[in-house]
């Protein structure tokens, strides 16, 4: 069967030519949910942006083949790009309160996605509200007519949130939804998210660092370090046995909150220099 | 915003007013140059002299003179001009419709054109509109408007004679007007080749105010667009599926308003200002004409009355611009 999303030896690039990724491999089944975890500066992000085909401004993807729903998408023209994005495929960003337009309702910015699928005005704010109610919002009418700063980031990140489901795309990216929220509340969003997904059987790609949360959330994982995918497989399976030596030092330096005594264990520097120094000689070649 | 913020703000217009008014009136009787000298003839004796000194209080102390000078406008009373004998109000109120029309003109010239090469510098980035932009809003900004006036007379009325040079308005139409908004009403009474004539006239001196105002909208609101198309709502407005043109226009514009009212708020103010040199260059009859004559014949009664109306223009246009910040940022309205 193939992959609701498929992508095959994906290089990025920073306007200055410093790769960013660096010949990603990864597949995403319909329905599934998918961690990519991998520490600060290791390509999570552009890979999920390059995905959605909203890179930043310079970045450009210079080599491999993003395959979704069965489409090469990187061959797509611009229009018929922009097409999958609010229909076939969503996005959650980590800043709920910078996500929303400071300036406009909520309704107007909940709205715009179901407007787009056609739906009169009258309808669309009936949708609105039901899905108001679905991300557990109190005072689905109030908070319709009321501004982002008004609300608090918790709420702003329930209002991202019901954007995505509200398109019923294929596939949903979540970039580290839950990173700028209070704790007591991250975990309420991802049990949001988690229920949300189990309703519609969207595939997301979620990103984070943490790897307890993928522990919670997530069918299948991938490690990505400096814009390679270094393993792959079921959560079950790499958190038990995992393949490579940076998968077994990140999941050994998780806190165990259970074990006090056990202490903190970083990922040694020893590694992460041997993986970098391994990149730079696989630049060098590729550059050559 | 309420009635009674506006309120406030207006009560609170007084003591500027009152400060306008003392310096003023302080300024024009310490600089050298006295309006009786600029009446008499060779042949006027000095009790000639004295005389119409006392017949227009001259002869007072300055605090004395201040204060009936206060006085007579608690009664609404600006005085009489010196050189044409009329009272000042009915004097400025008669030009000041001519001054209004040419600053509205100028500002919906420059806020339409500045907008539009600002929205057409971020669409089109990186191509050939955003380099157009950058480099006539540069000249547009180094020249003055006075110099603006003359480049204009040059190549629009004299190298190629497309609009009038001077005037209002052709004297044999004028008397067709019952009001002083000659543009206004030619508009609502529906008379366009009146209008078209009026606007002939105005063209010249209002782009003369609009370039310089145009370029500085243009500037700042393409910063301010390019300021709002790195923030997280514009990404996800691509994420929504938005065109390009949908997401500038319904989602990085009204953010990039907030920061242009602030800078163009400030421009009109000295737009207003700018009227004085430009009618004065195309002998359009408002009140910055008016204050330039006043100004050479020493005339304090019309300067002190000019000023005072530029400076009540002044603190309503300002507290329009505040008003427009509430209209467009909900975070302010609800401050």
């Amino acid at each position: 069967m193939t992959p609701l999303l498929r992508v095959e030896q994906v290089r990025a690039a920073l306007p200055g030519g410093r790769p960013v990724l660096r010949g990603v491999d990864l597949a995403v089944a319909a329905g599934e949910v998918h961690g990519l975890v991998g520490e600060s500066g290791g390509g999570k992000t552009m890979l999920a942006r390059a995905v959605a085909g909203v890179l930043p401004e310079g970045v450009r993807v210079t080599a491999g083949r993003i395959g979704f729903a069965g489409q090469d998408v990187l061959a797509l023209p611009p229009r018929s790009r922009r097409a999958l994005l609010g229909h076939s495929i969503a996005m959650i960003l980590q800043n709920p309160s910078a996500a929303l337009n400071p300036v406009l309702r909520v309704e107007r910015q909940l709205a715009e996605v179901l407007r787009a699928q056609g739906r009169s005005r009258a309808e669309a704010r009936d949708t609105a509200l039901d899905w108001l109610e679905r991300v557990q919002i109190r005072d689905p009418a109030r908070v319709l007519g009321q501004y982002p700063h008004e609300l608090s980031g918790g709420m702003c990140q329930r209002i991202v949130i019901a954007m995505a489901f509200a398109c019923q795309p294929q596939l949903i990216i979540a970039d580290e939804p839950t990173t700028a929220l209070d704790v007591t509340v991250q975990l309420e969003v991802l049990r949001l998210i988690r229920q949300l997904q189990r309703e519609s059987g969207v595939a997301v790609l979620f990103v984070t660092h943490d790897l307890g949360v993928v522990a919670k959330l997530c069918d299948r994982m991938s490690v990505l370090f400096a814009g390679r995918v270094l393993e792959c497989g079921s959560v079950a399976e790499v958190f038990a046995r995992p393949a490579h030596a940076y998968t077994a030092a990140l999941l050994a330096a998780m806190p165990r909150y259970d074990e006090p005594e056990r202490g903190l264990h970083p990922v040694p520097t020893a590694l992460v220099e041997q993986l970098w120094a391994d990149t730079a000689e696989a630049d060098r070649a590729a550059a050559a | 915003m309420t009635a009674s913020t506006v309120l406030r703000r207006l009560l609170q217009a007084l003591p500027t007013l009152f400060g306008v008014v003392l310096i003023i009136f302080v300024l024009l009787r310490v600089v050298p140059g006295d309006p009786i000298s600029m009446m008499v003839t060779g042949e006027s004796t000095p009790d000639d002299i004295a005389r119409l000194r006392r017949a227009y209080g001259l002869d007072q102390p300055i605090p004395m003179q201040f204060a009936l000078y206060l006085a007579a406008l608690a009664r609404g009373d600006f005085g009489t001009s010196i050189t044409m004998k009329q009272d000042v109000l009915g004097l400025v109120l008669q030009r000041l419709p001519a001054t209004l029309e040419l600053a509205l003109c100028a500002f919906v010239l420059a806020t339409t054109t500045g907008m539009l090469a600002g929205l057409a510098a971020v669409r089109w980035r990186r191509h050939w509109p955003e380099a157009a932009v950058e480099g006539a809003s540069a000249v547009a900004l180094a020249i003055p408007e006075f110099l603006w006036a003359l480049i204009l007379v040059l190549a629009l009325s004299v190298a190629l004679p497309l609009f009038p040079s001077s005037g209002r308005v052709d004297p044999v139409v004028a008397t067709a007007f019952h009001t002083q908004f000659y543009l206004l009403e030619s508009l609502v009474t529906l008379q366009p080749h009146l209008a078209a004539e009026l606007l002939s006239h105005l063209a010249l001196p209002a782009l003369a105010l609009a370039i310089p105002l145009a370029a500085i909208i243009a500037r700042v609101l393409r910063t301010a667009l390019l300021e709002a198309m790195r923030q997280d709502y514009m990404l996800l407005a691509q994420v929504k599926g938005l065109s390009p043109n949908a997401a500038l226009l319904r989602h990085a514009l009204p953010n990039a308003l907030i920061p242009t009212v602030t800078v163009a708020g400030v421009q009109v103010v000295l737009l207003l200002g700018g009227t004085v040199l430009v009618e004065l260059i195309f002998a359009y009859p408002g009140l910055g004409n008016m204050l330039y004559r006043a100004a050479v014949n020493r005339d304090l009664p019309v300067i002190q009355g000019v000023t005072m109306v530029f400076s009540v223009l002044f603190v309503l246009l300002n507290l329009a611009v505040d008003l427009s910040y509430a209209l467009l940022d909900p975070r302010i309205r609800q401050a």
